[in-house]
């Protein structure tokens, strides 16, 4: 399709050059005929009119030879018409002349206007007729110069040779006037065709430009037609290609505007780029981000010297030399805690995460850090809350192991025991001792009393193994300790004091809870399967010696119980358990108190496993329980010395106590119920509880037989009529 | 390699694993004094310098050593908290970092990382 485009172009191109050529020739040709026509016409009408004009004089000379024949007649003097009619014969001559020859024609009005000789055959040969005509005329006219003698024969014959040579001639000049309008006729009939044709040639030229631009216009159109089809087509692909390219952004907008993270992207100057996720401004509070250098958004969130490693850090990334690896394991961004001006006046924490990326150019240098940043405040606390709870369950489960072989009396105990000492210690704690001034008056006696209040809770907590609170007394102690060399301690010593206490009542509470859940658990225990306990009386043997070897364990004795005679289905559940509480107890004190250590009972030439013998029987109406150690029976003299501290008596009063007597006093409340600071035993024996059981609940009667270094025995009787009916 | 650190732990776990990737020779120093005198005898390409030793400025004996051979791969360990001395310690020429506590698997990664390196 080129090609013929290519040489219809030429063929366009040709047309439109003919055109032009001839059409201008044409529209030159036709102006020319045009106006030779005018030309002809003009001539052929003036000629004419000239003729007109000459046979008028023709005719006027006719007259006038008739007006001189007239005058004649008259016999008036003919000079003047004779003059007359030969100055008109005169200019009759001249003019035909001048017709016939080209010259200058007189008209009637006086003026003369040049000519050329009429042409034309026909015309030429009619001329020649008037001319031979005329000149016989003009002749005769002539010649007669002698009018004076002129007779009027002669004026006759003048008159009718001039009337009949005028009359000819005027006949020839009709027809010479007839042919020269037919000769002018038929010449502008030619010429008119002449013209017509090229007419009709610049008609032609015409068409031929209005073709060639036709063609092209066709042609072009086609190419337009083309190439506007091939820009419709290239205008949709760019449209598809925007319109992609918008879908594309708008993608773009909607994840950067829900991407729970903040995504930015950095130049090497830190200048964070304009297209950055929505999250961003939420994490750093602000709007303005785009623009602003990376640092910049730190500046007011975190102390200066961290300001400075973070730069560092940066300053580091833009090196390609240093590993990528390298910088991500000391990324200080990786948990930083910022702190952001809170509304009310104060500050709010939170903590910040921070990735960084590098895009390397071509060449290798960094072209670009992509950065992303997580509020990971939540998971933070998240995990703090779980090491504390982690830590709480480990020391719960430190405590419910501890606690779970003690019996509830001792558990008890305990828990008033340092309920009663947080209190003493809470008391003689004072805000104002710590001042940070002179050490005040009373102090020593104050920090003394702490003192003696965490060792006592430190020594009970011992005895029945419950290291929470060993550890919690012993740094409170070591606190003290510190305390006792400072001359004017301030409130951080305060603080700190403070702080073990707090640990310590909490420690208690989760202990309290501890038990409360225990002791549901274990009634459940009993009330749903009292028949175990009932089936196997020897169980309870083993329950004993799990104790034993439990509290021995942390004391470093060992202890075994012996209780296969032991037979509890006698007695009623109420009783039964009333027995067993005080067959703990005294397993309790026979451990912590009585029995030695294996290096002591070596040393003593004794087993080093110390051993408690329990046995039942019934005799009568009588049920009774031997209960017997192995260990270091009662030391008197301690408790001689205990009864003189405790004010109950006199030192000398004492020395004449018996043995009994001293004996029988241990087993008073007033006696067990005053805590011993100096002591291990802290709540005392747990005695009076025992007492009580057997003689009043159980309305039995108690003995005891200690041999000091040997061995404790207690012997229970109690009354058959409170037992359950035997089985027959 | 040189092996600076205070914990006879550490010292020998690196020792251990050095010797399971064989191909280097060791030296051990306890204190900052040690590690320069063996420094200058030994030529050391690697050392592993822990920068938490309480009688030595860690920064300061590094800076001793690159002057001597600015070439030396020096790896730091320290605690996993510190980010800052660790970016400090980068920033004036060391090429490893190794948090406590690490293993034998963490300290071949960070060997192998650092010798790669080393060669580029």
């Amino acid at each position: 399709m080129l090609r013929s485009l290519r040489g219809g172009r030429l063929v366009a191109f040709a047309m439109l050059v003919i055109g032009f050529f001839v059409g201008t020739v044409s529209t030159i040709a036709v102006s020319a005929i045009s106006a030779e026509i005018a030309a002809v016409s003009n001539k052929s009408t003036t000629d004419e009119l000239l003729i007109g004009d000459e046979r008028a004089l023709a005719s006027s000379i006719a007259t006038d030879v008739v007006e001189l024949q007239h005058a004649n007649d008259r016999g008036q003097s003919p000079e003047a018409t004779r003059a007359e009619l030969v100055r008109v014969a005169g200019v009759f001559d001249d003019n035909l002349r001048a017709l016939g020859h080209g010259g200058s024609v007189r008209l009637p009005s006086g003026n003369s206007v040049a000519i050329e000789p009429l042409g034309g055959d026909k015309v030429v040969g009619l001329m020649k007729t008037a001319n031979d005509v005329w000149a016989h005329a003009y002749r005769e006219i002539r010649e007669e110069d002698t009018y004076a003698t002129l007779a009027g024969a002669q004026v006759d014959r003048l008159a009718s040779v001039v009337t009949h040579d005028t009359n000819e001639v005027a006949a020839t000049f009709n027809e010479l006037a007839l042919a020269i309008g037919t000769d002018a006729e038929s010449e502008i009939d030619e010429l008119t065709a002449r013209r017509t044709f090229f007419t009709a040639l610049a008609v032609l030229s015409v068409l031929l430009v209005l073709g060639a631009i036709f063609n092209r216009i066709v042609i072009g159109g086609a190419n337009i037609r083309r190439y506007s089809v091939q820009l419709g087509g290239l205008l949709e692909r760019f449209s598809a290609k925007t319109s992609e390219l918008f879908e594309a952004k708008r993608e773009t907008d909607l994840i950067m505007s829900t991407v729970s993270q903040g995504l930015l992207l950095v130049d090497t100057t830190g200048v964070i780029a304009p297209q950055h996720s929505d999250e961003v401004r939420r994490i750093f509070r602000t709007e303005a981000i785009a623009g602003r250098t990376f640092l910049d958004l730190f500046r007011p969130l975190v102390p200066d010297k961290t300001l400075s490693v973070l730069t560092d850090y940066f300053a580091l990334l833009q090196d390609p030399d240093r590993s990528d690896r390298l910088l991500a394991k000391i990324n200080p961004f990786e948990e930083l805690e910022v702190n952001f001006a809170s509304a009310a006046g104060g500050f709010e924490s939170r903590y910040l995460g921070v990735v960084f990326r590098r895009i390397y150019a071509p060449g290798g240098a960094v072209a670009r850090i992509f950065i992303a940043v997580t509020d990971s405040t939540a998971s933070v606390e998240f995990e703090k809350k779980l090491r504390a709870v982690e830590q709480k369950k480990d020391r719960q489960f430190g405590l419910l192991l501890s606690i779970i072989n003690l019996d509830e009396r001792s558990l008890d105990d305990f828990t008033s025991t340092v309920r009663e000492q947080l209190d003493a210690m809470n008391e003689a704690l004072r805000a104002e001792d710590f001042s940070g001034k002179a050490r005040p008056a009373g102090l020593t006696a104050r920090l003394e009393t702490l003192a003696r209040a965490a060792h006592n809770v430190r020594g009970n907590a011992a005895t029945i193994g419950l290291d929470v609170f060993v550890r919690d007394c012993e740094t409170f102690e070591d606190h003290l300790g510190e305390l006792k060399r400072h001359a004017a301690p301030g409130g951080d010593a305060f603080l700190g004091l403070l702080l073990v206490l707090a640990n310590l009542r909490q420690h208690l509470e989760e202990l309290v809870e501890l038990r409360s859940t225990l002791s549901v658990v274990r009634a459940e225990a009993r009330t749903h399967a009292p028949a175990a306990l009932h089936a196997r009386p020897v169980d309870f043997a083993s329950e004993l010696q799990v104790l034993a070897s439990a509290i021995g364990r942390t004391l470093g004795k060992s202890v075994s119980v012996r209780a296969e005679a032991l037979d509890l289905t006698p007695l009623e559940s109420v009783q039964r358990r009333a027995l067993m509480d005080v067959l703990i107890q005294l397993t309790r004190n026979s451990v912590v108190h009585g029995i030695e250590t294996r290096d002591l009972r070596v040393q003593r030439g004794k087993p080093p496993s110390g051993t408690i013998v329990i046995a039942s029987a019934i005799a009568d109406d009588a049920y009774t329980i031997e209960y017997r150690d192995d260990g270091a029976g009662i030391d008197l003299e301690r408790i001689r010395k205990r009864i003189v501290a405790q004010g109950l008596a006199t030192a000398s009063a004492v020395e004449t106590m018996t043995e009994s007597q001293i004996i029988a006093t241990i087993f008073e409340p007033a006696f067990a119920t005053v805590s011993d600071h100096a002591s291990h035993a802290g709540r005392g024996m747990g005695l009076d509880m025992v007492k009580e059981t057997i003689l009043a609940r159980l309305d039995g009667k108690m003995s005891v037989d200690s041999h000091a270094g040997r061995h404790l025995y207690f012997r229970f009787r109690i009354p058959l009529k409170i037992l359950a009916p035997q089985p027959s | 390699m040189l092996i600076v650190d205070d914990s006879l732990i550490i010292r020998r776990t690196i020792e251990r694993a050095v010797a399971k990737i064989g191909g280097y020779e060791t030296r051990s120093a306890e204190d900052g004094a040690a590690a320069m005198r063996i420094f200058e005898d030994f030529k050391p390409t690697i050392v592993t310098l822990d920068i938490t030793m309480p009688d030595m400025d860690g920064l300061a004996c590094m800076r001793a050593m690159l002057e001597r051979d600015p070439s030396v791969a020096i790896i730091i360990v320290s605690a996993r908290k510190e980010k800052a001395t660790a970016v400090e310690a980068v920033k004036r020429g060391a090429r490893g970092f190794l948090p406590k506590p690490f293993s034998e698997s963490d300290f071949r990664e960070e060997l192998a990382d650092v010798a790669r390196r080393k060669g580029g």
